[in-house]
């Protein structure tokens, strides 16, 4: 198979959104940010394949990565997600509160995601993959991405509550 | 949930991430306006698709941990050298400190010079406009033996400057390269650039330029705050530096006697 190597202005391009990719993963900015550098290096290292879009390459890499972690920590079905707060200001007011309480139960919620609906939720909306592309990287049919999709989607929107 | 639900959530869902067909869509949207319960339902997954995606975003508020940022430093700097190598055929880029630390050992005179010009270095502009047609090579890197470039390689003792059409030359130190032959760093000068050159002179007795690189003089004219010493750019001339330069720069006294006899070295005549 023959390779290509990206710039490092393309890969730098690229981090952003393979970071936040990352933390869509783990739901820990330190543990992304691993994820990120060990991204970053093994292209460094091994370059891509000819005619494969740089990002969507990355997401893979990190995707799998991830679940090499998974793996080896053996804790994911099982883990607690961790959910680091930005560090905004917040100026105090009842709306602020109102919208941190409403942040905080859509984050709750992201968490209560079980790791392979996130996972597809990560790839589909924040990776930007077709269901075709989602289905080849997580090698599983396309119904099972609608339908994990399908139920991600429907857990999060339960547990906020958008029209209680 | 009920089928129904599950059936009609993978239609939404295939909405919202455009996976529907135009049957499909129009279909759909029919639906809606006959029941706004599909479309409050879209709403929802719509508004936890978005929230999704916005809770990904928190990490860009996050400070990257050393580890990952000294990386993005890395590729900064290394991409920076790249760019700058990139735009700069006809130019060139330079500091020998390295080399020159080990000149200034031995040759102190010079070195005075040297370290005097750094950060003293400040040029009028055309020094590849105006001044193209007298001091710039041609896609060969062979310099003109009777523009002002040319005669000062030729002619000119490092640590001399020559002025004149507004641009300023001034050769740093000579040096034989690996493949014998020899070779000069230059500093050329206008109003607006700075650059640095080697080049170096081939058995056809010309100078041909082997790198060179030039910065944008600031603005304000603050020629003392002008940094040759610093910055990626100089990494290029000295990388080039590291590859061809075996051996010492050649005293003034052996320089001297170099431009003496244009430039022909001892013993050359005999080995050829």
């Amino acid at each position: 198979m023959s390779k290509n190597t990206p710039s490092n202005k393309e890969i730098m391009d690229a981090v952003p959104h393979i970071r936040r990719f990352a933390y869509s993963l783990t739901r820990n900015a330190a543990d992304a940010d691993d994820l990120v550098q060990s991204v970053v290096e093994r292209i460094l290292q091994n370059g891509t394949p000819e005619d494969v879009d740089l990002k969507k390459w990355m997401f893979r890499v990190c995707r799998n990565r991830w679940i090499d972690t998974l793996r080896a920590s053996k804790v994911r079905q099982t883990a607690e997600p961790e959910i680091e707060e930005a560090s905004a200001p917040s100026p105090s007011s009842e709306d602020v509160a109102g919208s941190r309480m409403m942040m905080n139960r859509v984050q709750s919620a992201i968490a209560a995601l079980p790791d392979n609906y996130r996972e597809v939720l990560t790839v589909v909306a924040v990776g930007g993959a077709s269901y075709k592309e989602a289905a080849s990287m997580l090698k599983v049919p396309i119904g099972t991405i609608m339908s994990r999709l399908g139920r991600a989607r429907a857990m999060v929107a339960e547990e906020v509550g958008y029209h209680d | 949930m009920t089928d129904p639900q599950n059936a009609l959530d993978h239609l939404l869902n295939g909405y919202l991430d455009d996976e529907l067909n135009e049957a499909e869509r129009t279909e759909l949207e029919a639906m809606m306006l006959k029941d706004e319960r599909i479309g409050l339902r879209l709403e929802e997954l719509a508004q936890a698709n978005s929230e999704f995606i916005e809770s990904a975003n928190e990490v860009d508020s996050v400070p990257m941990t050393e580890s990952l940022s000294a990386l993005m430093d890395r590729l900064s700097a290394e991409e920076s050298q790249a760019a700058f190598k990139d735009e700069t055929d006809n130019v060139i880029t330079f500091p020998i400190w390295r080399k020159t630390t080990r000149f200034i050992e031995h040759h102190r005179a010079i070195a005075a010079a040297l370290i005097m010009g750094v950060g003293a270095v400040v040029l009028q502009p055309a020094f590849t406009d105006r001044q193209s047609q007298s001091i710039m090579p041609g896609t060969s890197g062979i310099i003109m033996a009777q523009s002002q470039l040319g005669d000062a390689l030729e002619t000119l003792a490092s640590g001399s400057v020559v002025e004149g059409d507004g641009v300023r030359i001034e050769p740093r130190f000579s040096f034989v390269a690996s493949n014998e032959a020899p070779c000069r760093v230059v500093d050329v000068a206008s109003g607006t650039e700075a650059g640095r050159l080697i080049a170096c002179r081939s058995d056809d007795a010309q100078w041909r330029i082997q790198v060179a690189s030039y910065h944008q003089a600031p603005a304000d004219g603050a020629s003392e705050n002008y940094q040759t010493a610093s910055g990626p750019y100089h990494d290029v001339i000295e990388t080039y530096l590291d590859q061809v330069m075996t051996s010492e720069p050649v005293a003034s006294s052996e320089e001297k006697s170099l431009i003496a006899t244009g430039w022909k070295q001892p013993g050359a005549e005999k080995g050829n």
